[in-house]
């Protein structure tokens, strides 16, 4: 057991290098650096820019420089929003993207389990097929159409919800069911074809025979092993939900890091690509890591190695 | 082959249980529903190769008549800058297909072959080749192609330019698009050809064939690669709207095809743009909207048919 953490931890560490490294590479290869305007700096003004953001030397020493810095968890200045640390602008904005996902998560893994189960627990009759029907019509409309239409709807013709903005829990509604919505559809298939299969074996036939009633043997006992796969997709949906959807954000005008970031792409922000890449990369380590434990307390056969 | 059935045979074959009342009523439903989406999406990939040259605009025709509703004249409407909707959603597809086709092409081949070899090999190729599947796996994927095609748009277009190929050059985003697209994509194939194969290659076939001398290169070819068809096209299925999917992401937020050229991403994106309180233009949001959902509900759904018809557990775990 604690060789597999040391062992986890290793190669997530190395995975993380080879991000840092490779993120680091593209940005720099990018031409136009971060303080190239329509009229040219004084070269004397440029290189010291240049200096304070340690963008000075060769490519190798800058890059080693970032390497040493990122290890001591200094993610450095934004060469966009001067005087301002990457730190600091993700600790700003990366609450806000982890609120707006956990809810999302939270509504996307309640409700698809829920929705998952009854279509199985009363498969083959109508209540399946829709369940089933709206899962597909979820996952294949994409989030950027049900958004702006929702926007049209519910907020600007009912004014039942805000436009858009951050502030007050009604704000979170809108955003969260949209960014929620196709992963809802996803777990409720996963939870639906796995349940379908456990509910084929042997244990379940015991169960049933011991006289309990069909609620309890689908909660209980089928749904406990069923639920493997949704676990297992729950990871990388964490990961995704908690850094928050570039797009779901772009739309609700959430101030959250996905603006920051497709901006910092724009404007050559060299560290706090790299920074939001390291958080990104970082929380899809660990939530898979977590997964992985999770598996062991619901399947007792799977060992961790 | 012959002295291990195949999966695929194993669901194909006439099943000897006797099939309740209801199973042969909805067997024929489901391929019936794989008729139409296949013929649904015939129906779009034609239009979308060919529709471009009957509407009688130009997708970045411009004109005079702003914000039109649908009309005779113009069945989807005009955009803010006058141009037909109906000329530019079939031109857009024809870059949202193309898409999804290169992210299909870059599974079939390049993630096929390497899960093969790697499960193949095993041992020490096995696991540096899948720590490379999974650190491209931890990358976020969107934000990868985003870095991608940023930073290599204007060397490419340079170097294209220098190299004579001016034509090319104005296209140089789409070509890193796909190839940023093409490289995220085949990774989850690389993992599911790689567990196939770990489990195949252990069979007898497979002992019988090394038996009589065949060398690694025919067990892949000719002993393994038949037995993973089946798994790999009903995920080639769902690979196509997942890449198709996520180009439209990057051209709704601005990073892929750019105006004048469209996809459906960006006609979307331009719908959601004209959102305004006063007045509603809904035709730009409806109709680029429609062509995505329809495509990808017809591509997934096409998936869900092939992988009940390939995998004999759901097909009996459903009857």
């Amino acid at each position: 057991m604690p060789l597999f953490f040391v062992r986890r931890a290793f190669l997530g560490l190395l995975t993380l290098f080879c991000v840092v490294s490779l993120t680091f590479v593209m940005m720099r290869l990018m031409p136009g650096g971060p303080f190239d305007r329509e009229r040219k700096l004084p070269p004397a003004i440029e290189k010291n820019l240049l200096a304070r953001y340690k963008l000075d030397g060769t490519l190798w020493e800058q890059y080693r420089d970032y390497v040493c810095d990122v290890a001591r968890l200094d993610l450095r200045l934004s060469t966009k929003y001067r005087n301002r640390s990457v730190n600091e602008i993700l600790s700003q904005t990366l609450p806000v993207s982890m609120a707006l996902g956990a809810v999302s998560f939270a509504l996307a893994l309640s409700f698809g389990i829920a929705f998952g189960a009854v279509a199985a627990a009363r498969r083959a009759t109508w209540v399946d097929h829709a369940a089933m029907a709206a899962a597909v019509l979820s996952i294949s409309i994409p989030t950027f159409v049900i958004a702006p239409l929702a926007v049209l709807l519910l907020a600007l013709q009912t004014r039942l919800f805000p436009v858009a903005g951050w502030g007050d829990a009604r704000h979170v509604i809108l955003p969260a069911v949209c960014l929620a919505l196709p992963y809802a559809a996803y777990v409720a298939r996963l939870t639906r074809n796995s349940l379908l299969d456990v509910l084929h074996q042997d244990f379940v036939r015991t169960a049933r025979a011991k006289g309990l009633d069909e609620a309890r043997v689908v909660v209980k006992h089928a749904l406990k092993v069923a639920l493997l796969p949704v676990i297992s997709f729950s990871g990388p949906l964490a990961a995704n939900l908690l850094t928050g959807s570039l797009v779901v954000e772009e739309i609700f005008k959430v101030p959250g890091v996905g603006a920051f970031f497709v901006n910092g792409v724009l404007n050559r922000d060299v560290f706090l690509v790299g920074g939001a890449v390291i958080v990104y990369s970082t929380l899809l380590i660990l939530f898979n890591l977590v997964v992985d434990v999770a598996y062991t307390f619901l399947d007792r056969r799977i060992r961790l190695e | 082959m012959k002295a291990a059935p195949s999966r695929q045979e194993d669901a194909l074959a006439p099943r000897t249980a006797a099939p309740s009342r209801g199973a042969g009523f909805r067997r024929f439903v489901r391929h019936r529903t794989a008729v139409a989406c296949l013929a649904t999406l015939g129906l779009i990939v034609f239009a979308s190769a060919f529709g471009p040259f009957f509407t009688g605009y130009g997708y970045e025709q411009t004109s005079d008549l702003q914000f039109a509703p649908p009309s005779r004249q113009h069945l989807f409407g005009t955009d803010l800058h006058g141009r037909d909707v109906l000329t530019r959603v079939l031109y857009g597809g024809r870059i949202s297909l193309a898409v999804g086709l290169i992210g299909a092409l870059v599974s079939l081949t390049g993630g096929v072959a390497w899960g093969m070899i790697a499960g193949y090999r095993g041992g020490r190729t096995d696991l540096a080749m899948m720590r490379f599947v999974d650190v491209l796996y931890s990358l976020p994927r969107l934000v990868f192609v985003i870095v991608l095609v940023t930073a290599l748009d204007p060397p490419l277009r340079e170097g294209l330019q220098r190299l004579g190929f001016v034509s090319l050059a104005g296209s140089a985003r789409i070509l890193l698009l796909f190839a940023g697209l093409g490289i995220v994509s085949w990774l989850t194939m690389a993992r599911i050809v790689r567990g196939q194969v770990l489990a195949l290659k252990e069979q007898q076939f497979v002992l019988a064939a090394r038996a009589m001398g065949a060398g690694g290169r025919r067990i892949l070819g000719r002993h393994l690669l038949p037995n993973l068809w089946g798994i790999v096209i009903v995920y080639l299925t769902l690979t196509i709207p997942a890449v198709i999917l996520d180009e439209s992401f990057l051209s709704f937020l601005g990073l892929g095809i750019q105006a004048p050229q469209s996809s459906w991403g960006s006609l979307v994106s331009d719908g959601a743009a004209a959102i305004n309180p006063i007045r509603i233009y809904w035709w730009l949001l409806v109709f680029p909207g429609a062509a995505m959902a329809v495509t990808l509900l017809a591509l997934n759904l096409l998936g869900d048919q092939l992988r009940d018809l390939l995998d004999p557990r759901t097909v009996r775990g459903r009857e």
